[in-house]
């Protein structure tokens, strides 16, 4: 099959999934629903392991596969095509997001068989992948964006897919919102590049970045990379605009699985690290980049400590776990992010099904205060959920822990990084253990306060086997990328295979040292070091101990308050920007349009009116009156003429 | 003959239902008499040639001698897309307001067909005074289907309506006698032909206000100014909006607002230069205030055509500074949101009329939960709530991303507040949206007694084009751009001397 | 001197002639008959007939622009173009009279005579070369129409209107008058064409010149009514039968216009600049005075009144750019389709309110068009037309007059006269609209149920049509005034 014809296949095969549910979506049951857009996406994952395929056949420098679909918009010196980039990033990321897409619309399967919009359900999922795959392949940043809007649109839909929640239609609204803030500087930052370098083409844009730094804040590359990067922020729910992803829960849980946990709120780093070049071109940015990141990490983490909906603990975690890989991102370990983004597209997927399993186990019940002791009732879900804890809090072998401890290592090692950006790296490591192992021992752990009338029970297996094969890529998943150091010590001392694979397209550090082992082992040391003690702690607190955290809460209610309300940030901008716009736009209209404007417009008739009623009071139907209007009339103007 | 046929047709056909004899069957007449129409108007594609900037199909024929006034259409790229947008909104037009409009049913249709000369003459006419004429007629039919078939304070908004108009026109007639004038000391013998104005060099003198460019460059653009309508000249739109029935509401946003920016580019760049480059700011200031403006009022009206009004005014501004960007995007992306604009716009008072013929009402407060009752209706609306703020692959993108795209070349923080208005644009579209589809059911909607009815046939018919021209525009926008490129491409190469030609004559 | 009168001045004057007799035939018959009426159809079809004779004579011995009597009466374009005008409008006044409950049956023959003569005496008037014959030919058409108004069979307004008629336009004579004799005395001449090309350095040495055209000019002011020697057109037009209204509004307005355009012609202006700038004034003053009364008059007749002031101020202009241009002939050419424009409209518009008048004193208010739209649509569309006409919609033929007037300021640099002209017409939309709001958007009983006024419904129509079409091909028309001018 030609490389084309491929990638039609892989980018048509959901948008028909789509379309086939989206139009029979009264005719057909759920599982034909189901099953139609499963498959769907199958193929695409099937074609994506073909042209990774192809990839292999290639040699090591020119693996890319670029297809053009023609022209999309050419105006003047702008030319934009329908093309498509498979090169060996994008060909990672399309599996991830087929494989795991895949396994989710399984599980979805099982998890909304009961729901009476369950074909629109699906034909939104397929939407999604759709645009994804756009997003990812896109060789412009134009073509990009239209995945990157598309992404949102869907994000949007299933956010809201309950609609009649009135809520969950204003979260949906609030993502969707929050997401144009950074499309719009998304779009400025394409014009800053367009306008300097003439060009949208990601391929080009590459090759033109220079290779000597820019220093200045003003400069053109820092400016365009800053406002992408805002972009980011928005979509992959980076400070200040991350507000928007804890209430997108409001969605069904596979749809946080899949797009608020693995593949779209990546986007952002992913679009970072394809245009890794130019961003490295911008010290001033990736320091900006960095610092976000690090502060997500452990604001993110240290709200996900006190939250207790399982579902927002693992949003809040989800936040700050973008936020290392921004911080990966910003100290210019480019792999290291991408690394960390595909193993965190597998656990925390996992665990968000789990949850879901969960969910669905304690009907519809969220809250982990009245869970625990769940082990028994779901040993499934349980012992996958546990491979994912493991993963995540970076227990070494799992892989979660490589992928964290090289970003960790280089924030530290590398020159755009500093002790200080480790420092927060490991501090939010130690919360993210903490928090973690709270919510396995408040779910599974300790003594049930299941209230009785709910009777938990394990899920169906087509919900099972997806979260077996994400355990497992949990598991395996850090072996492609294995730390040098380690790799050193370990039989055969296998490289890291990712890094070589996208050595091509990934620029170098600049100035990046030969490291010696010792710092490194350190340093992991450290980091695994307090990670263990802070989940011991979790762990005794949240079986043992109960009582005890009452009473700490007790003493720190006010900063417990606070960290609970999320630093009240919402409040914040609902109090200091919205509402106060809207009740601006109310008084502008009130004022400016309806007392001014037309005011303006009024007054002007009314002189007209006056000038009328004047003239009017002066034809009082007098003759002799009449007759001194005409003599006086005469007067003047004989005067007038006379006098000059 | 074509362009007269297509301009003088819908006057024929006004004159046959004025004597038709039987009024039952007026409607299907006139639906038949507007899809002729449309069908006719697609000659231009095979007798058009995308190729030239150069006038085509011309009809030039001396009118008035002692003036130099003649009878002359033309058609150019700029003007092609805007022909076939007012030939095609017409059948759908009258096929959605098959059940609004149900008394005096041939008045309004006369005049309907009236209104389409007028403004398909307002886009080809090349002769001044031959423009203007059509220019002002286009006010009366309006006027009548305003005050006649309109809400409860028509009066009132028709007659604003009519006077804001006709004030800031009659300048402009002062100017163009005044224009005329010149020819005549240019040329020996006075001329109204626009050709012969592109001719002119007026003197302008940079910082004098009253200086002769700068004061015939005023002149026009607030005509064309009120029309758009541009901030702060906007009140009469909303009243006009709100007050006229649904067929007048898409005419009014489909094509007559284009009038207004397109004879920004027919007229006032090209014949004042520099004028229009000097005092571009204030335009692209207006345009700017204009999108951020319309966006927050539109936010927070209670009423969903009001809101959609307002809408228009935000959209109008992104027209206007697209144009007086004066440069490759801007222009392009100009003309091309006049087109979404007509469609998206159009649809979208075509919808809400449907949803009021059902419920009485437009107050947003009295909906909710809308999405559960009329699915199909619910997709509709939410694909052109799309188009309308901008989605990628729907017509809105692409205007508005070379519209943004010009101006941050003519100005980077224009640029920056416009985008702005992308934001803003989401913000109240969506959250109309929600409250009107989503949450529980409001008191219209929750009503056992008459339960809504999802979309019939017929407006399902209405519908479609729409929702296709959308999606064609949005993916394939370059069989659109390329009937203009050479127009908008000579426009932006010889800003200052800018001489259309007639194709076939040296 | 010695009088010679050759065939040529009678064939010249035979238009005089021809109405004078044809006044005289349905009084003759009424006496014949022993005072008694004959059928009032009769009386009109002879009176019309007499018009159209006239008419057709001037056409072909007037207009020749050759004098009769050693140069005192002339018959150039001017002559024949208003004549014809003039003519016209006084044949649609009489068929309105015809109609017109203030007006038909008793008396009509003697109604008829006086209207017949009146337009006589118009047409002296605009064929005078001689100040003395101006002066003869406008009282000899007042006169005759202060006892038309007198005679209306309405008791109060009329009489009223006619008494303030009669006082202030004897007052405005006596003003002429006096003018005249200061400049015979000044100059020692009275006739135009000696006076034509000795006028601009009589007025600016001789101050008693200068002061006796200014009082002629201000008589004219009056008769065309420019503010403030306005005053009285609103009381008389609304007091007056409305036929009569129409033929004061159309016929009078044209003829004193054109023997102001023969003095304007004697190009005073350009001698006497501050003469030029109060006459400008004038103009503005009398537009807005004009319009802005009108926005608050409800009724009908009344705002037409103020509407014809306003439109004054617009042929004002004409006539001031008339008077310096030096190829005056476009601009009197302009100043002339305005005139005929605006009495098409004018008599179109009257003749609508005369047929809705029930009974002689029934005043017509705007309100009373309510619903007329669903009663007569024919009609009220011609009256719709008639408004959008006056307030200078295109395509119809109040666009075009506005513009060839304004073209004509404009090419002699009055522009800010155009720009107050235009603006004007802005105002001027507002109550032009009224009528057309009220008879389309509100509801209502309009009560046409008395209105079977056949002969006027017809004129209206005609005069509806011609007010639409004609302005399409108003390029011929002008250029025949044009031509006929020089």
């Amino acid at each position: 099959m030609s490389q084309t014809a491929l990638i039609s296949l892989l980018l048509a095969s959901p948008f028909i999934g789509f379309l086939i549910n989206g139009f029979r979506r009264k005719h057909h049951s759920g599982n034909v629903a189901g099953a139609i857009a499963s498959v769907a996406v199958f193929i695409s994952f099937l074609c994506s392991i073909a042209l990774w395929i192809e990839l292999q056949g290639l040699p090591k420098d020119a693996r890319s596969i670029l297809v053009n679909f023609g022209s999309w918009i050419s105006v003047g010196g702008l030319n934009v095509n329908f093309g498509f980039l498979v090169d060996q990033l994008s060909s990672l990321m399309i599996l991830i997001i087929t494989g795991v897409g895949f396994l989710i619309h399984l599980f979805s399967i099982g998890y909304m068989h009961h729901d009476p919009g369950v074909a629109k359900y699906f034909a939104y999922l397929n939407f999604f992948i759709f645009n994804m795959l756009v997003l990812v392949l896109g060789d412009s940043l134009v073509t990009l964006f239209v995945g990157w809007e598309g992404v949102g649109l869907a994000s949007y839909l299933l956010i809201g897919f309950w609609f009649t929640d009135k809520d969950k239609a204003s979260a949906g609204m609030k993502a969707f919102i929050t997401n144009r803030i950074g499309d719009a500087a998304f779009l400025i930052g394409m014009f800053i590049f367009f306008t300097s370098f003439g060009t949208l083409n990601i391929q080009e844009l590459n090759a033109l970045a220079p290779t000597i730094a820019e220093s200045t804040w003003y400069g053109i590359i820092t400016l365009g990379t800053l406002f992408l990067f805002i972009g980011a922020t928005g979509k992959s729910a980076q400070i200040p605009l991350y507000v928007w992803l804890p209430d997108a829960m409001a969605g069904p849980t596979p749809v946080s699985a899949l797009i608020h946990a693995a593949t779209m709120v990546t986007a952002g780093v992913y679009m970072i690290v394809r245009m890794n070049p130019l961003f490295l071109a911008a010290p001033n940015t990736m320091l900006v980049i960095a610092v976000i990141g690090a502060l997500t990490v452990i604001i993110a983490a240290s709200i996900g400590i006190v939250q207790n909906d399982i579902k927002k603990v693992l949003a809040y975690s989800t936040v700050s776990q973008l936020g290392y890989m921004f911080l990966a991102c910003g100290v210019g370990a480019f792999t290291a992010a991408f690394f960390h983004l595909m193993t965190h597209a597998f656990f925390k997927a996992l665990m968000f099904l789990g949850s879901g399993s969960v969910i669905h186990a304690m009907h519809e019940e969220q809250d982990i205060r009245k869970m625990g002791g769940l082990k028994k009732y779901l040993p499934w879900t349980h012992l996958t959920f546990m491979i994912g804890w493991l993963a995540i809090i970076g227990t070494p072998g799992f892989s979660g822990f490589f992928s964290k401890d090289e970003i960790l290592w280089l924030s530290w090692h590398s020159p755009l990084g500093h002790w200080s950006l480790w420092g927060l790296g490991v501090l939010g490591a130690t919360m993210t253990a903490f928090y973690m192992t709270r919510l396995m021992a408040l779910t599974f752990w300790g003594e049930s306060r299941v209230p009785k009338s709910t009777h938990p029970h394990e899920s169906s297996p087509i919900m099972l086997i997806p979260l077996f094969v994400l355990a497992a890529l949990s598991v395996v998943g850090g072996y492609v990328g294995i730390p040098h150091v380690i790799g050193a010590i370990l039989p055969g001392h296998p490289e890291n295979i990712l890094a070589n694979w996208l050595g091509p397209i990934i620029r170098p550090i600049p100035g990046i040292t030969e490291a010696e082992a010792s710092t490194e082992w350190t340093l992991m040391g450290i980091s695994v070091g307090l990670a263990l003690i802070s989940s011991l702690t979790a762990y005794t607190l949240y079986t043992k101990k109960q009582e005890l955290v009452r009473a700490m809460t007790e003493k720190i209610r006010p900063v417990y308050e606070l960290v609970y309300k999320k630093y009240l940030v919402d409040e914040f901008y609902f109090g200091f920007i919205i509402n106060p716009l809207v009740r601006i736009s109310e008084n502008i209209w009130a004022y400016i349009d309806v007392r001014f404007i037309d005011k303006c417009t009024f007054w002007a008739g009314d002189l007209i009116k006056g000038g009328g009623s004047f003239v009017r009071s002066l034809q009082n139907g007098n003759l002799q009156q009449y007759a001194m209007y005409i003599g006086l009339g005469l007067v003047l103007t004989l005067t007038f003429v006379m006098m000059r | 003959m074509i362009l007269s046929t297509v301009v003088f047709l819908p006057i024929l056909f006004a004159l046959i239902i004025t004597l038709w004899p039987q009024k039952s069957s007026l409607k299907p007449i006139a639906l038949g008499f507007s899809l002729a129409h449309f069908i006719f108007s697609l000659i231009l594609f095979q007798s058009f040639d995308p190729s030239t900037a150069q006038l085509q199909l011309v009809e030039r024929h001396m009118w008035i001698p002692k003036f130099g006034i003649q009878y002359f259409l033309a058609l150019d790229g700029i003007s092609f897309w805007l022909i076939l947008l007012t030939t095609f909104l017409a059948p759908l037009i009258l096929l959605a307001s098959w059940k609004s409009i149900e008394e005096k049913v041939r008045g309004f249709l006369v005049c309907f067909f009236v209104l389409q000369t007028a403004m398909l003459g307002s886009f080809l006419a090349f002769d001044a005074i031959l423009f203007y004429i059509f220019w002002e007629l286009s006010l009366i039919p309006m006027y009548f289907i305003v005050g006649i078939w309109g809400g409860s304070r028509r009066i009132y908004a028709t007659v604003k309506f009519f006077i804001y108009t006709m004030a800031g026109s009659v300048l402009m007639l002062v100017a163009i006698i005044y224009m005329m004038y010149l020819t005549q000391q240019a040329f020996g013998q006075m001329s109204s032909s626009l050709l012969d104005f592109y001719k002119l060099n007026i003197p302008f003198i940079g910082n004098e206000f009253f200086s002769m460019q700068t004061l015939l460059f005023f002149a026009f653009a607030l005509a064309f100014a009120i029309k758009v309508p541009l901030f702060p000249l906007h009140t009469w739109l909303p009243d006009a909006h709100v007050e006229a029935p649904t067929p007048g509401s898409v005419v009014l946003a489909g094509v007559m607002l284009k009038m207004g920016t397109f004879c920004y580019i027919r007229w006032v760049l090209p014949l004042f230069p520099e004028a229009s480059e000097y005092w571009s700011w204030i335009f692209v200031l207006l345009g700017v205030i204009g999108i951020i403006y319309g966006a927050l009022v539109a936010m927070v009206q209670p009423d969903i055509k009001k809101l959609v009004a307002y809408s228009s005014v935000s959209h109008m501004g992104y027209i206007i500074i697209g144009l007086f960007a004066m440069n490759h995007q801007g222009l392009q992306g100009g003309l091309y949101q006049m087109l979404n604009h007509g469609i998206s716009t159009g649809a979208l008072f075509i919808l809400i009329g449907m949803i009021y013929e059902r419920t009485h009402s437009r107050e947003i407060s009295q909906y909710g939960g809308l999405a559960s009752v009329l699915p199909n209706f619910t997709i509709f609306f939410f694909i052109i709530t799309l188009s309308s703020i901008a989605v990628p692959l729907t017509n809105g993108f692409v205007g508005e991303f070379l519209i943004l795209l010009g101006v941050y070349k003519y100005s980077p923080w224009s640029a920056g507040f416009a985008a702005t208005g992308v934001v803003l644009g989401a913000a109240y579209m969506l959250w109309m949206f929600k409250r009107v589809f989503y949450g529980e059911k409001g008191p219209l909607v929750a009503d056992e007694k008459h339960p809504l009815m999802d979309l019939n046939l017929r407006e399902v018919f209405v519908l479609v084009p729409f929702v296709v021209m959308v999606f064609w525009m949005g993916i394939f926008p370059n069989t659109f751009l390329k009937f203009s490129e050479a127009s908008v491409d000579y426009l932006v190469k010889n800003k200052s001397s800018y001489q259309l030609t007639v194709k076939g004559e040296q | 001197m010695n009088f010679t009168i050759d065939m040529g001045d009678v064939l010249l004057i035979s238009p005089m002639i021809a109405l004078f007799l044809s006044s005289l035939v349905p009084l003759t018959i009424k006496v014949l008959k022993g005072n008694a009426e004959q059928a009032p159809i009769a009386t009109l079809t002879q009176a019309l007939l007499g018009i159209i004779a006239a008419a057709g004579l001037l056409v072909s011995f007037g207009g020749g622009g050759n004098t009769a009597f050693n140069g005192v009466l002339a018959f150039d374009g001017i002559t024949l173009t208003t004549g014809l005008i003039a003519l016209a409008a006084a044949a649609g006044s009489l068929i309105l009279m015809f109609e017109n409950p203030a007006t038909r049956g008793v008396q009509f023959s003697e109604l008829v005579f006086l209207t017949l003569s009146s337009v006589l005496g118009m047409l002296i008037l605009i064929s005078a070369l001689d100040l003395l014959m101006i002066f003869i030919g406008l009282e000899m058409m007042s006169l005759s129409l202060y006892i038309m108004i007198g005679m209306s069979h309405e008791q109060r307004l009329s009489k009223e209107s006619a008494f303030k008629y009669f006082v202030l336009g004897s007052l405005a004579s006596a003003i002429f008058l006096f003018g005249i004799s200061f400049i015979f005395g000044s100059s020692g001449q009275t006739n135009i064409l000696q006076l034509l090309d000795t006028t601009v350095q009589l007025v600016q040495t001789n101050r008693l010149f200068l002061f006796g055209l200014v009082l002629v000019v201000v008589g004219f002011c009056f008769k065309v009514s420019v503010a403030p020697f306005h005053a009285w057109t609103p009381d008389v037009y609304q007091g007056a039968p409305t036929p009569h209204t129409a033929f004061m509004a159309t016929a009078v307005k044209v003829v004193s216009f054109a023997a102001f355009l023969r003095i304007i012609a004697l190009r005073p202006l350009v001698a006497s600049e501050s003469l030029f700038d109060i006459l400008q004034w004038l103009a503005v003053i009398t537009m807005l005075v004009g319009n802005t009364a009108a926005i608050l008059q409800n009724n009908l007749k009344r705002m037409l009144a103020y509407s014809s002031i306003s439109h004054s101020g617009y042929l004002l202009v004409g006539l001031l750019t008339a008077g310096i241009s030096d190829n005056g002939s476009f601009a009197a050419s302009s100043v002339i389709f305005y005139l005929f424009a605006y009495s098409l409209m004018t008599v179109g518009a009257f003749a609508l309110v005369s047929m809705m008048e029930k009974t002689e004193d029934h005043t017509m208010e705007v309100d009373d068009l309510a619903g007329f739209a669903k009663k007569r649509p024919a009609l009220a569309m011609c009256f719709a037309i008639f408004m959008l006409s006056f307030a200078g919609m295109p395509p119809s033929i109040g666009f075009f007059s506005k513009f060839y007037l304004f073209n004509a300021a404009v090419g002699e640099g009055l522009i800010w006269l155009a720009v107050w002209g235009v603006l004007n017409s802005v105002i001027s939309v507002y109550y032009y609209l009224r009528p057309v709001v009220v008879m389309y958007m509100k509801e209502g009983e309009a009560d046409v149920s008395h209105a079977g006024h056949f002969a006027t419904a017809f004129m209206i129509i005609v005069t509806a049509a011609l007010t639409l079409l004609l302005g399409v091909v108003s390029g011929p028309l002008l250029a025949w005034f044009e031509s006929s001018l020089i």
